[in-house]
């Protein structure tokens, strides 16, 4: 799909759009740190603290839904303009222009595995060595980060053509944050609702990640698989509209 | 090497803006809210494998959306282009590199989009910072250069790809001269190493210079294509015809002075005094072609037709005409009596005609003085600076204010 010199491509942009966004800040790397750590704050004082939610490790179980949800919010926000906002380039000079979009979810990729490794740090503080079964993380890592890249796809097209994508992305991005398992454990969910809860293919994916990393239990093959083809699908039909449409960017850029 | 078929490129104009989703749904219900405007209609060309082309036309009559096509980052509506060998496009002015990365990084990236390897980028990047001259700045921002040295290194850049096929969009309009003489030395040895190149560009002169052949558009029409003396005579004869419809109105009624004296009235433009014994009724200009115009290339040829209207018998008229520059210097003037020409009777209406043989003035906005008087200086009618023509050059080389016919001779 790529030649090799287009992949390098990929890890130059990746590398500049990372080195761009701590470059300029004095404290740089705490930065991107800084924003979830405070949501993490502010959560835990309304539900821990006001509502008195009663779950085991809670700042542990909303500080990784916190990772997961953040990247997955700001890949496909960046993700949605990647195209338009190089469209100097883009205007001027026929190449492969997903690489634009796969680079900034990579960019955003990087900057949230940066975090993981600080999340793992605070883990080994607070709970000592995590189990083997917490390898299975990667799983839901990957699945995260191709949701990301597969919507990507499909929003930096429609951006191009329709501008209030932006605002829609926005509250669509306010309500799924919401309907997540982020602040609170999916136990809580009615039984009668959870069928529908369970579409959201992030609830799979958060409640995978607490799983293997935080309740040492081995992730539930259906889980998995449900969400491995939800996954799929986002990809396969991102990447289809993109096709479909990328001769066309420069009509419309 | 490019082969550019029955081309045509339509563009929607939309009548209302429909670039966001709910003006989508807004507009649902109504058809066709756009208006279909022909960018390029019907181009066919071939362009064989080191020819260099040069494409001409006046603002807005398809050059870019023509390369772009070319470069493929437009579709063609109708029509196709086929294209063999890696084609490196320079489109529009300063190349959307990333303002918050340094030069030298800008490079890097913008090497490996148009396909260059990281390894051969490294070979490379010395030369390209030495062609773009801005060695001193190279590890500074990108914000922090001036939109001339943005060219010029996207420029640098371009050329250091090693493309078979390069299109240049007015690369020359923001460099400096030292920079132009370089593009021209980069022009040599594309023509050396049979590069084949689509240079767009108003500097006629480059055009004659380097140019195999040169396509003339005209509002997305190809209107020829053709040796490059041949197609910028006539572009610039078509823009004139076109300045024509235009022009500025002959003034030909003005009050009537009152000055005293004729020195100070000739300083005024636009004025006219006599007696009327012979009164001018029309004076009319002439190109090369004998088209009348009010625009004329320097070094062409130029007729002064002078019309007028006998009211009374006159012995020994004389007709005169002066030239003055736009700032109201006098530059030439003459008459029949200086010139020894006797007309002893004149008809009831007629002409008279007045050739220069070669226009010498570079350009610039000409005012003319038409008059007729008897030999002792009686004014029958004067038209002071009343009429005005333009003068335009082909070139941006000529210094100075008039061509004077001269040449050379080394002694050996």
């Amino acid at each position: 799909m790529f030649t090799k010199q287009e992949i390098n491509l990929i890890k130059e942009l990746t590398l500049n759009e990372l080195k761009l966004k701590y470059r300029n800040s004095f404290l740089g790397f705490s930065w991107s740190f800084l924003k979830p750590l405070s949501m993490l704050m502010i959560l835990y004082l309304v539900f821990k603290v006001f509502i008195k939610i009663d779950v085991n490790n809670y700042a542990l179980v909303l500080l990784l839904g916190i990772l997961i949800w953040n990247f997955f919010a700001e890949s496909t926000s960046f993700g949605l303009s990647s195209i338009n906002s190089k469209a100097s380039i883009v205007k001027k000079i026929n190449f492969k222009y997903e690489i634009l979009i796969i680079s900034n979810c990579l960019t955003s990729f990087l900057s949230f595995l940066l975090n993981f490794l600080v999340f793992i740090i605070i883990l080994l503080f607070a709970k000592g060595m995590p189990s083997l079964l917490s390898i299975y993380i990667i799983i839901p890592i990957i699945e995260i980060f191709l949701i990301s890249l597969g919507l990507s796809f499909i929003l930096s097209i429609l951006f191009i053509r329709y501008k209030d994508i932006i605002h829609i992305w926005d509250i669509f991005l306010q309500i799924g944050f919401w309907i997540s398992p982020i602040a609170y454990p999916i136990d809580l969910i009615p039984l009668e609702y959870k069928k529908a809860y369970m579409l959201n293919p992030l609830a799979n994916i958060i409640t995978a990640s607490r799983d293997v990393i935080l309740n040492n239990r081995p992730p539930s093959l259906s889980l998995i698989f449900t969400s491995l083809i939800t996954t799929l699908v986002i990809l396969v039909f991102g990447y289809l509209i993109y096709r479909y449409n990328h001769k066309n960017i420069g009509e419309y850029l | 090497m490019i082969e550019v078929k029955n081309l045509s490129k339509s563009f929607r104009i939309q009548n209302e803006k429909t670039d966001t989703l709910f003006d989508v749904i807004k507009n649902i219900r109504m058809s066709k809210n756009y208006t279909n405007i022909w960018a390029l209609k019907n181009i066919n060309f071939n362009v064989k494998r080191g020819e260099f082309i040069g494409i001409i036309g006046e603002n807005g009559s398809g050059k870019t959306t023509l390369l772009k096509i070319i470069a493929k980052v437009l579709n063609p509506t109708k029509g196709y282009v086929k294209t063999e060998g890696r084609i490196v496009p320079f489109l529009e002015l300063g190349l959307g590199f990333h303002d918050e990365l340094t030069g030298r990084e800008n490079v890097y990236l913008y090497s490996q989009i148009m396909g260059l390897d990281k390894k051969e980028v490294n070979e490379k990047i010395e030369d390209i910072i030495r062609f773009s001259g801005i060695k001193n700045f190279i590890d500074a921002k990108l914000n922090t250069y001036s939109s001339g040295m943005k060219v010029r290194l996207a420029f640098s850049t371009a050329i250091q790809t090693n493309p078979d096929i390069i299109l240049v969009d007015e690369v020359l309009a923001v460099g400096d001269m030292k920079f132009q003489q370089k593009c021209f030395d980069i022009f040599r040895k594309f023509k050396e190493d049979k590069k084949t190149v689509l240079y767009v560009s108003h500097d006629m002169s480059s055009i004659k210079k380097f140019c195999d052949r040169v396509i003339l558009l005209n509002k997305g029409r190809q209107i020829i294509i053709d040796e490059p003396e041949y197609v910028t005579d006539k572009y610039f004869y078509s823009m004139i015809r076109d300045n024509e419809k235009n022009r500025i109105e002959f003034r030909t009624e003005a009050n009537k002075p009152d000055f005293r004296r004729i020195e100070d009235l000739k300083k005024t433009v636009n004025i006219r005094w006599g007696t009327k014994e012979i009164e001018i009724t029309k004076v009319e200009l002439f190109n090369k072609f004998n088209k009348k115009s009010n625009m004329f290339v320097s070094g062409d040829p130029l007729k002064i037709r002078i019309h007028y209207k006998k009211n009374e018998e006159i012995k020994n008229p004389v007709f005169g005409i002066g030239i003055f520059y736009e700032n109201g210097k006098h530059c030439f003037g003459t008459n029949t009596q200086v010139e020894k020409y006797k007309i002893n009777k004149i008809n009831e209406r007629g002409y008279i005609d007045f050739f220069i043989r070669k226009i010498i003035m570079w350009e610039g906005n000409f005012y003319l003085n038409v008059m007729v008087h008897d030999d002792k200086h009686y004014h029958y009618d004067w038209h002071n600076k009343t009429y005005m023509f333009k003068v335009v050059k082909l070139n941006n080389y000529d210094q100075g204010l008039f061509n004077l016919n001269c040449k050379w001779k080394i002694s050996k």
